[in-house]
Protein backbone atom coordinates (compact mmCIF):
# COMPACT_ATOMS: atom_id res chain seq x y z
CA UNK A 1 0.00 0.00 0.00
CA UNK A 2 1.33 3.38 -0.98
CA UNK A 3 2.10 6.17 1.46
CA UNK A 4 1.46 8.67 -1.29
CA UNK A 5 -1.80 10.49 -1.60
CA UNK A 6 -2.36 11.38 -5.22
CA UNK A 7 -4.98 11.95 -7.91
CA UNK A 8 -6.53 8.55 -7.21
CA UNK A 9 -7.66 9.90 -3.84
CA UNK A 10 -8.19 13.58 -4.65
CA UNK A 11 -8.94 14.99 -8.11
CA UNK A 12 -7.29 18.28 -7.06
CA UNK A 13 -3.95 16.47 -7.27
CA UNK A 14 -4.29 16.45 -11.04
CA UNK A 15 -3.75 19.41 -13.39
CA UNK A 16 -5.06 18.06 -16.70
CA UNK A 17 -3.75 20.96 -18.75
CA UNK A 18 -0.69 22.77 -17.45
CA UNK A 19 -0.60 26.44 -18.40
CA UNK A 20 3.18 26.81 -18.07
CA UNK A 21 5.50 26.05 -20.93
CA UNK A 22 8.95 25.93 -19.32
CA UNK A 23 10.38 23.54 -16.76
CA UNK A 24 10.82 26.19 -14.07
CA UNK A 25 7.33 27.59 -14.46
CA UNK A 26 5.75 24.10 -14.48
CA UNK A 27 7.52 23.39 -11.19
CA UNK A 28 6.14 26.69 -9.86
CA UNK A 29 2.63 25.84 -11.05
CA UNK A 30 2.74 22.47 -9.29
CA UNK A 31 4.14 24.09 -6.12
CA UNK A 32 1.21 26.53 -6.11
CA UNK A 33 -1.16 23.60 -6.58
CA UNK A 34 0.50 21.97 -3.56
CA UNK A 35 -0.29 25.12 -1.62
CA UNK A 36 -3.87 24.99 -2.86
CA UNK A 37 -4.39 21.51 -1.44
CA UNK A 38 -2.80 22.44 1.88
CA UNK A 39 0.44 20.50 1.57
CA UNK A 40 2.63 23.57 1.91
CA UNK A 41 2.30 27.20 2.91
CA UNK A 42 5.55 28.15 1.21
CA UNK A 43 5.26 27.42 -2.52
CA UNK A 44 8.21 29.69 -3.31
CA UNK A 45 10.54 27.72 -1.05
CA UNK A 46 9.21 24.42 -2.35
CA UNK A 47 9.82 25.58 -5.91
CA UNK A 48 13.37 26.62 -5.01
CA UNK A 49 14.07 23.19 -3.49
CA UNK A 50 12.64 21.39 -6.53
CA UNK A 51 14.76 23.50 -8.87
CA UNK A 52 17.82 22.65 -6.79
CA UNK A 53 16.94 19.01 -7.36
CA UNK A 54 16.87 19.73 -11.10
CA UNK A 55 20.36 21.23 -10.83
CA UNK A 56 21.56 17.96 -9.36
CA UNK A 57 20.34 16.25 -12.53
CA UNK A 58 17.22 16.53 -14.70
CA UNK A 59 14.33 14.46 -13.37
CA UNK A 60 13.02 13.66 -16.84
CA UNK A 61 12.98 9.88 -17.21
CA UNK A 62 12.36 9.76 -20.95
CA UNK A 63 9.36 8.88 -23.12
CA UNK A 64 7.69 12.19 -22.22
CA UNK A 65 7.71 11.83 -18.43
CA UNK A 66 9.38 13.80 -15.65
CA UNK A 67 9.30 13.03 -11.95
CA UNK A 68 10.51 16.10 -10.05
CA UNK A 69 10.82 15.19 -6.40
CA UNK A 70 12.19 16.39 -3.10
CA UNK A 71 11.91 16.15 0.65
CA UNK A 72 11.36 19.50 2.30
CA UNK A 73 10.68 21.13 5.64
CA UNK A 74 7.84 23.09 4.07
CA UNK A 75 5.92 19.94 3.05
CA UNK A 76 3.49 18.56 5.61
CA UNK A 77 2.62 15.16 4.10
CA UNK A 78 3.76 12.96 1.22
CA UNK A 79 1.80 13.58 -1.96
CA UNK A 80 1.81 12.97 -5.65
CA UNK A 81 0.70 15.79 -7.95
CA UNK A 82 0.25 15.14 -11.61
CA UNK A 83 0.32 17.67 -14.42
CA UNK A 84 -0.15 17.16 -18.14
CA UNK A 85 1.17 19.43 -20.84
CA UNK A 86 -0.21 18.93 -24.32
CA UNK A 87 2.45 20.92 -26.18
CA UNK A 88 5.22 19.41 -24.05
CA UNK A 89 7.99 21.02 -22.02
CA UNK A 90 11.75 20.87 -22.56
CA UNK A 91 13.06 19.15 -19.42
CA UNK A 92 16.59 18.20 -20.50
CA UNK A 93 15.64 14.55 -20.94
CA UNK A 94 18.36 12.14 -22.05
CA UNK A 95 16.20 11.04 -25.01
CA UNK A 96 15.55 14.68 -25.94
CA UNK A 97 11.79 14.16 -25.93
CA UNK A 98 9.55 16.94 -24.57
CA UNK A 99 7.82 16.13 -21.32
CA UNK A 100 4.04 15.71 -21.45
CA UNK A 101 3.37 14.19 -18.03
CA UNK A 102 4.92 15.59 -14.85
CA UNK A 103 4.54 13.55 -11.66
CA UNK A 104 5.63 15.64 -8.68
CA UNK A 105 6.53 13.55 -5.63
CA UNK A 106 7.09 15.58 -2.47
CA UNK A 107 7.66 14.36 1.06
CA UNK A 108 8.13 16.00 4.44
CA UNK A 109 11.70 16.29 5.69
CA UNK A 110 11.00 13.71 8.41
CA UNK A 111 10.58 10.98 5.82
CA UNK A 112 13.69 8.87 5.35
CA UNK A 113 15.59 9.09 2.07
CA UNK A 114 15.01 5.38 1.18
CA UNK A 115 11.28 5.77 1.78
CA UNK A 116 11.10 8.86 -0.44
CA UNK A 117 13.14 7.21 -3.18
CA UNK A 118 10.85 4.16 -2.99
CA UNK A 119 7.86 6.43 -3.70
CA UNK A 120 9.71 7.91 -6.68
CA UNK A 121 10.60 4.40 -7.85
CA UNK A 122 6.91 3.46 -7.98
CA UNK A 123 6.27 6.37 -10.34
CA UNK A 124 9.26 5.42 -12.48
CA UNK A 125 7.89 1.88 -12.67
CA UNK A 126 4.55 3.25 -13.87
CA UNK A 127 6.26 5.10 -16.70
CA UNK A 128 8.18 1.99 -17.76
CA UNK A 129 5.12 -0.12 -18.35
CA UNK A 130 4.74 0.60 -22.06
CA UNK A 131 0.98 0.11 -22.29
CA UNK A 132 0.17 2.25 -19.25
CA UNK A 133 2.66 4.86 -20.43
CA UNK A 134 0.99 5.17 -23.80
CA UNK A 135 -2.44 5.40 -22.21
CA UNK A 136 -1.20 8.08 -19.81
CA UNK A 137 0.19 10.13 -22.68
CA UNK A 138 -2.87 9.79 -24.88
CA UNK A 139 -5.75 9.84 -22.45
CA UNK A 140 -8.10 12.80 -22.51
CA UNK A 141 -10.00 11.57 -19.52
CA UNK A 142 -8.91 12.68 -16.05
CA UNK A 143 -10.72 9.60 -14.75
CA UNK A 144 -8.58 7.27 -16.80
CA UNK A 145 -5.38 9.04 -15.75
CA UNK A 146 -6.42 8.70 -12.14
CA UNK A 147 -7.19 5.03 -12.68
CA UNK A 148 -3.80 4.38 -14.29
CA UNK A 149 -1.99 6.18 -11.51
CA UNK A 150 -4.06 4.44 -8.91
CA UNK A 151 -2.60 1.20 -10.23
CA UNK A 152 0.91 2.67 -9.98
CA UNK A 153 0.44 4.04 -6.47
CA UNK B 1 19.48 40.15 6.52
CA UNK B 2 19.41 36.46 7.29
CA UNK B 3 15.96 35.27 6.51
CA UNK B 4 14.54 32.11 7.99
CA UNK B 5 14.06 31.13 4.36
CA UNK B 6 17.83 30.77 3.95
CA UNK B 7 18.04 28.41 6.91
CA UNK B 8 15.17 26.31 5.51
CA UNK B 9 16.77 26.31 2.06
CA UNK B 10 20.10 25.22 3.55
CA UNK B 11 18.36 22.37 5.33
CA UNK B 12 16.53 21.21 2.18
CA UNK B 13 19.75 21.45 0.21
CA UNK B 14 21.50 19.27 2.79
CA UNK B 15 18.75 16.66 2.40
CA UNK B 16 19.34 16.64 -1.36
CA UNK B 17 23.09 16.34 -0.88
CA UNK B 18 22.58 13.50 1.58
CA UNK B 19 20.53 11.60 -1.01
CA UNK B 20 23.10 12.27 -3.72
CA UNK B 21 26.11 11.22 -1.62
CA UNK B 22 24.78 8.37 0.51
CA UNK B 23 25.77 5.06 -1.07
CA UNK B 24 22.48 3.16 -0.99
CA UNK B 25 20.21 6.05 -1.93
CA UNK B 26 22.60 7.25 -4.60
CA UNK B 27 22.79 3.82 -6.21
CA UNK B 28 19.02 3.42 -6.08
CA UNK B 29 18.50 6.87 -7.67
CA UNK B 30 21.00 6.12 -10.42
CA UNK B 31 19.38 2.74 -11.06
CA UNK B 32 16.07 4.52 -11.67
CA UNK B 33 17.68 6.36 -14.57
CA UNK B 34 18.28 9.73 -12.92
CA UNK B 35 21.59 11.47 -13.50
CA UNK B 36 23.36 13.09 -10.54
CA UNK B 37 25.99 15.03 -12.45
CA UNK B 38 25.29 18.33 -10.71
CA UNK B 39 26.65 17.39 -7.30
CA UNK B 40 29.55 19.88 -7.52
CA UNK B 41 27.19 22.69 -8.58
CA UNK B 42 24.94 21.91 -5.64
CA UNK B 43 27.89 21.96 -3.25
CA UNK B 44 28.86 25.40 -4.57
CA UNK B 45 25.27 26.61 -4.11
CA UNK B 46 25.40 25.34 -0.53
CA UNK B 47 28.64 27.20 0.14
CA UNK B 48 27.10 30.44 -1.17
CA UNK B 49 23.99 29.98 0.95
CA UNK B 50 26.07 29.10 4.00
CA UNK B 51 28.17 32.25 3.56
CA UNK B 52 25.03 34.37 3.51
CA UNK B 53 23.70 33.16 6.86
CA UNK B 54 24.09 35.09 10.09
CA UNK B 55 26.77 33.67 12.36
CA UNK B 56 24.39 32.72 15.16
CA UNK B 57 22.28 30.59 12.83
CA UNK B 58 25.32 28.98 11.25
CA UNK B 59 26.63 28.08 14.68
CA UNK B 60 23.30 26.70 15.87
CA UNK B 61 22.66 24.81 12.63
CA UNK B 62 26.05 23.12 12.57
CA UNK B 63 25.96 22.23 16.25
CA UNK B 64 22.57 20.56 15.91
CA UNK B 65 23.51 18.89 12.63
CA UNK B 66 26.66 17.39 14.17
CA UNK B 67 24.66 16.05 17.06
CA UNK B 68 21.49 14.84 15.36
CA UNK B 69 22.29 14.66 11.65
CA UNK B 70 19.82 17.36 10.68
CA UNK B 71 19.96 21.05 11.50
CA UNK B 72 16.28 21.95 11.56
CA UNK B 73 13.04 20.10 12.29
CA UNK B 74 9.47 21.10 11.62
CA UNK B 75 6.84 21.68 14.25
CA UNK B 76 3.65 19.77 13.47
CA UNK B 77 0.63 20.23 15.70
CA UNK B 78 2.84 21.85 18.33
CA UNK B 79 5.08 18.78 18.43
CA UNK B 80 8.83 19.01 17.81
CA UNK B 81 9.52 16.46 15.08
CA UNK B 82 12.98 15.85 16.50
CA UNK B 83 12.28 14.79 20.09
CA UNK B 84 8.45 14.59 19.82
CA UNK B 85 7.83 16.68 22.88
CA UNK B 86 4.68 18.80 22.89
CA UNK B 87 5.84 22.37 22.93
CA UNK B 88 4.45 24.70 25.60
CA UNK B 89 2.00 27.35 24.50
CA UNK B 90 4.52 30.05 25.36
CA UNK B 91 6.73 28.64 22.58
CA UNK B 92 4.10 29.62 20.03
CA UNK B 93 5.69 31.37 17.15
CA UNK B 94 4.55 33.15 14.05
CA UNK B 95 4.44 31.45 10.70
CA UNK B 96 7.78 30.90 9.09
CA UNK B 97 9.92 31.86 12.05
CA UNK B 98 12.65 29.86 13.72
CA UNK B 99 13.08 29.10 17.40
CA UNK B 100 14.99 26.48 19.36
CA UNK B 101 13.40 23.48 21.07
CA UNK B 102 14.00 23.84 24.80
CA UNK B 103 13.97 20.08 25.18
CA UNK B 104 16.44 18.92 22.54
CA UNK B 105 18.04 22.12 21.24
CA UNK B 106 17.08 21.56 17.61
CA UNK B 107 16.15 24.55 15.48
CA UNK B 108 12.38 24.53 15.00
CA UNK B 109 10.63 25.59 11.83
CA UNK B 110 7.07 26.74 12.41
CA UNK B 111 5.26 26.28 9.12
Amino acid sequence: MSILVGPAQHPAHLIPDLKSCSRDSVVGELARQAQGIGVTREPGLLRATLLMRERLGPTAVGHGFAIPNARSLVVTRPVLLLGRSRPGVDWGAADGAPVHVVALVISPAEMSAPCHVAAVARMVAATRAARARQRLLESDSPGEIVELLGEAQ
Amino acid sequence: MTGWTDVVSLHDLDLLLEEARCGGTRQRTLSLGFRLAGLAALERARARLHARLEGRWVHAYERVQRRYGRGVVAVRDRVCQGCFITLPTCAASSRGSLTVCESCGRILFWS
